[in-house]
């Protein structure tokens, strides 16, 4: 249950197991690709989600074998790179007609190792009437957003999109420098001064 | 219908469990409550007008947690939801292991502190006073379909999950917030667990490198450096004048150099000593490899400048005679040259305060430096070594010290009743990005301690003074603070002092 | 040191030039070094401890004997924001190796120099196969290397001074193969930590590298003027082999190469010396399989210590099976 294994250190058949994350495949054999624990879990219809926390969890969750997972060691998950479909927390940094450009800090729940740069084109800011989109009254730099990876993008930034309820702004500061909190999903008020602000609004539950 | 809103506190850092933080978090009835204090009653009472504001006056300090509210909210329209954002922490602290001592003298430090509970920051949408504004409005209007339905009836819907975010997120979303909540505690305490006047422990080895001529590993929680010092012979040319490193030498553009009293006694002549500090080592991921940055060549400048203005080095120990045999000195013994020396400063791990690191270390390994015997050879005309004898670098009497604080500060609250500052001794890198302020303190210790009687009192007779105050950025910190600061100065370089003793005494 | 342009980004030295000490050996002849008792099929002691810098994403520190080595490594990081930069489906790797300036007998500048940034391509090729860079695309994996200290890596070529009454005399001692010999040590070093931080960075590897060395020694006499039979015959293979020769014995090649023993392949291979050219062949596996013997050594001290980083970890998080959040460093208490 606990046995450590280092990389290049074969865990057994492929015909005896389904390869999880943290393993590869050479010569037939699973291989490890990671030091760490062998985690083998019972179902193999286990949902995906299921399988990347246990990836990033440190002790494995079942004792049963069929799907060896490794698990990493680093509490900060500092190898954890935005994917496809991640959802992601950012920090709007720059803002213009087209987009707003964010630093991506957390993927999936988990602070990455170095800050990712992704855009929010206007049109992938919201699900209905994107044209009427105003990235201005979307986003303001500083604002913390959740959002969703769509595509790995050009070689620097990353695609993000926050179409959807509950993707959008989930921290803001007012123009006042007063932290905001939401009253509806396109507004946000000021808790000193009750000035309210434009923002597309996650919903916050 | 609920007249008196308030947030129960039930079970302290249960309440801000991870799994269920909800079910301990209501707002309501008093029903099942322990009843806080009377206090705490009398705040719900009063703020069900105003809204929900819990503070630390609102909950029984007795609990391990403590709720703050990040600010009041103006519920007077009662529009739903007002959100609170809260935040618990149980700040009991323990170590979570004792640095473990390597044979290779490099210390391992897994030295974090951590918290034992949770500090989570809870994004809790704080329902209305009015209970049927609840049951009956849609909450969120364009999202009514993705709200769980609420219950309409008396008793209150199953609130939904609150946005939570783990500690080290948190830390992460909002660094000043973080460090604001930390330090508002009482007693104020860093997020590393340390108070405001606590430095870091730290570490020395020294001479623990073959090819240098004095060297130290200095580690200071998880900032190392390591220090090697190289002496290279500087020879005078025949019509040289020696007398341009014989005079203090200072550089027009330094205005530090016109403080340092002139005279005799410290070398800083003609650029003998090359004082660098190197941090694209890979040290941390914030400084990029390749040529050096601003905070590289800052470094730099800076301990080149406190080796030359303290006088750290005296010049006769680097003088190289014209002499046959190694007798005292002669007064007409002439001079042929000078040793140069390369103090070069790694820095191996960075955390924050890199300054007190790498002085110490230098400190340290010049004072553990040996330098072959030297002399002219008339024959050869050329300066020969002598691989038998080696001397130690006589350094000045007093060592200086230097000790570093961040200011930090922090915002208007009712507990310290107006916006104030705190001043961190010995910060990390997460204080110091926060910070507004940096003071530098060099203060001296004089140890008029016969080595035999170390064992007795390690620290009678030592006697600090202050020999440089230097303060960067901001207008906050005031002279009572540098007096305090001061004082933390004064014991830190008795440590300093201390385990430099240590040190040097214990047999290699 | 000779006097050269003036880094303007760092504090240089007197503009006099200075150079580094010259001994005068009052004995005839050069000093002695001591011989290690170690066996030749035997690897020096190995240090190597991992997770030692916190603020990136792995490292290790390794020591054998006089030799000490930090290796940090970064990432995987965005690449530069630079219109030049591709699109890299691929993590790409970047290694560089830097001697602190007190890692030598003679003192190193800054500036990286020509064996710095060999030795920096060498790891390259060692560590660039090893690692699974599709897992990683658009990033870029740091390793750093910082030599801090070094066997005496010096010259082939040794003068000594030696005082025979009023007069100096120099004399120069011939030492073949000696900078390849230190060198190969330190790039072996170099493979086994870099495998290492990487291995505790997290980042998805097919094996660990782990670095070997060996050189092929003759007898002295042998070597003179001889026909290359002899030499042949007695050979001695030292693994790891300190920067002293020897006694009576004359280096022919030496072996640096990087070995993934999981998978028994090669990543990096690096002879430089004399190989025979009549049964050239055998010669070279001889002395491949040494430096092989020698990796693999060095992989069994890789593995420890990489597991041990791994079961501090595991010991601190304790043994409570996971939340369903993954949270389990949240400890409830009253």
């Amino acid at each position: 249950m606990t046995s450590l294994v280092v990389p290049g250190q074969p865990l057994g058949p492929v015909s005896a197991y389904i390869p999880g994350p943290g393993v590869h495949i050479f010569n037939g054999q699973i291989v490890a690709s990671l030091v760490g624990q062998v985690v083998t879990s019972p179902q193999t219809s286990s949902t995906p989600s299921s399988a990347a926390t246990a990836a990033a969890t440190k002790i494995p969750p079942t004792i049963s074998v069929q799907k060896p997972v490794l698990t990493t060691d680093e509490e900060t998950n500092a190898t954890l790179l935005p994917e496809v479909s991640s959802t992601v927390l950012c920090r709007i940094t720059r803002i213009n007609a087209r987009q707003a450009t964010a630093s991506i800090f957390v993927v999936n729940n988990h602070i990455c190792g170095d800050e990712f740069q992704g855009v929010i084109r206007v049109q992938d800011v919201r699900l209905t009437e994107v044209d009427k989109v105003k990235i201005f009254n979307s986003f303001r730099p500083g604002d913390i957003v959740r959002a969703r990876v769509i595509s790995l993008g050009d070689q620097s930034n990353y695609y993000l999109s926050t179409a959807s309820n509950e993707l959008g702004v989930i921290m803001a500061d007012s123009e006042m420098g007063d932290p905001m909190y939401p009253i509806n999903w396109k507004e946000m008020k000021s808790t000193r001064t009750g000035v309210v602000e434009e923002r597309k609004v996650a919903k916050p539950f | 219908m609920v007249s008196s809103s308030r947030i129960q506190c039930k079970g302290a850092a249960d309440a801000l469990g991870y799994c269920h933080p909800v079910r301990r978090w209501w707002v309501g009835d008093d029903d099942d409550d322990d009843d806080d204090d009377g206090d705490g009653d009398g705040d719900g009472d009063d703020e069900g007008k105003e809204g929900v504001a819990v503070n630390a006056s609102g909950v029984d300090k007795s609990h391990a947690c403590e709720l703050v509210a990040i600010s009041p909210y103006p519920t007077a329209e009662a529009t739903w939801p007002s959100s609170a954002f809260l935040l618990g922490s149980d700040l009991k602290l323990k170590p979570k292991s004792k640095p473990d001592v390597e044979p290779c003298k490099q210390t391992t430090h897994f030295q974090m502190l951590h918290f034992e509970g949770s500090l989570d920051w809870v994004f809790l949408p704080v329902l209305s006073t009015s209970a049927s504004l609840v049951s009956t409005k849609p909450l969120f209007s364009p999202m009514s379909s993705l709200t769980p339905q609420v219950d309409s009836g008396e008793s209150l819907p199953p609130p939904p999950p609150p946005l939570t975010f783990s500690t080290s997120l948190f830390r992460q979303i909002s660094p000043a917030l973080y460090l604001q909540r930390h330090l508002l505690h009482s007693p104020p305490t860093r997020p590393n667990g340390r108070s405001p006047s606590q430095c870091r422990d730290f570490t020395l080895t020294t001479n623990s490198l073959s090819h240098a001529h004095g060297s130290a590993v200095v580690r200071a929680g998880d900032t190392a450096v390591v220090c090697g010092i190289r002496g290279e012979v500087l020879t005078i040319a025949p019509g040289d004048d020696p007398s341009r490193f014989e005079s203090y030498h200072s550089s027009p553009t330094s205005a530090t150099h016109a403080c340092g009293s002139r005279g005799a006694g410290g070398a800083s002549w003609g650029g003998l000593i090359v004082t660098n500090v190197e941090l694209s080592t890979g040290c941390s991921k914030k400084y990029p490899l390749g040529p050096p940055g601003g905070l590289a060549q800052t470094l730099s400048d800076q301990l080149h400048e406190l080796v030359n203005v303290t006088k750290l080095v005296s010049l006769d120990s680097l003088r190289i005679y014209d002499r046959e045999d190694y007798s005292d000195v002669t007064p007409n013994a002439k001079i042929k040259g000078y040793w140069s020396l390369y103090i070069d400063v790694l820095c191996i791990s960075l955390d924050g305060n890199i300054l007190d690191a790498a002085w110490y270390a230098i400190v340290a390994a010049l004072k553990s430096s040996r330098l072959p015997l030297a002399s002219w050879n008339q024959t050869e005309e050329r300066v020969f070594c002598d691989s038998s004898l080696y001397h130690p670098l006589s350094l000045r009497r007093s060592l200086p010290f230097t000790t570093t604080f961040a200011l930090i500060s922090l915002p208007h609250s009712d507990d310290n009743g107006g916006g104030t500052t705190v001043l961190l001794n010995d910060p990390d890198s997460y204080e110091e990005d926060e910070a507004c302020e940096f003071l530098t303190i060099l203060s001296t210790t004089d140890f008029e301690i016969v080595e035999g009687e170390l064992s007795r009192s390690p620290l009678a007779g030592l006697r600090t003074r202050v020999e440089k105050i230097e303060k960067r950025g901001g207008c906050k910190i005031g002279l009572r603070q540098i007096e305090s600061c001061t004082h933390q100065a004064t014991s830190k370089a008795a440590r300093y002092i201390q385990s430099l003793m240590k040190e040097q005494l214990t047999p290699i | 040191m000779a006097a050269k342009a003036p880094d303007r980004r760092r504090n240089n030295p007197p503009s006099h030039g200075t150079t580094p000490p010259v001994f005068l050996s009052s004995s005839s002849g050069p000093v002695k070094p001591k011989q290690s008792s170690r066996p030749p099929d035997e690897i020096r002691k190995i240090f190597l401890r991992t997770g030692l810098i916190s603020s990136v994403t792995g490292s290790s520190f390794l020591e054998i004997a006089p030799l000490k080595l930090s290796v940090s490594v970064l990432g995987p990081r965005p690449l530069p924001r630079t219109s030049s930069t591709p699109f890299a489906a691929q993590a790409i790797l970047t290694t560089e190796v830097k001697f602190a300036p007190f890692a030598s007998t003679v003192r190193r500048g800054y500036i990286r120099d020509s064996s710095e940034r060999d030795l920096g391509s060498r790891l390259y090729q060692a560590l660039v196969g090893a690692i699974r860079r599709e897992l990683y695309p658009k990033s870029r994996i740091e390793v750093v290397v910082t030599i801090l200290d070094s066997e005496d890596e010096g010259d082939d070529v040794n003068t000594v001074y030696i005082e025979e009454g009023k007069t100096t005399v120099e004399t120069k001692f011939w030492d073949a193969g000696r900078s390849e010999r230190a060198l190969g040590v330190v790039l072996a070093g170099c493979i086994t930590a870099a495998s290492a931080a990487l291995a505790d960075a997290g980042i998805e590897m097919f094996d660990m590298v782990s670095g070997g060395v060996a050189t092929s020694f003759v007898d002295e006499v042998s070597l003179k003027g001889k026909d290359r039979g002899d030499a042949v015959s007695n050979k001695l293979y030292v693994r790891d082999p300190a920067i002293v020769p020897p006694e009576g014995k004359a280096p022919l090649a030496t072996c640096v190469l990087g070995y993934m023993a999981a998978r028994d392949e090669i990543s990096e291979l690096w002879i430089s010396g004399k190989v025979g050219t009549k049964n050239g062949t055998a010669e070279m596996d001889e002395l491949v399989d040494e430096a092989i013997a020698a990796a693999r050594s060095a992989r069994g001290v890789l593995n420890e210590a990489s597991k041990e980083r791994v079961k501090f970890i595991v010991d601190k998080s304790g043994t409570a099976p996971p939340t369903e959040g993954g949270t389990t460093d949240v400890e409830m208490s009253g």
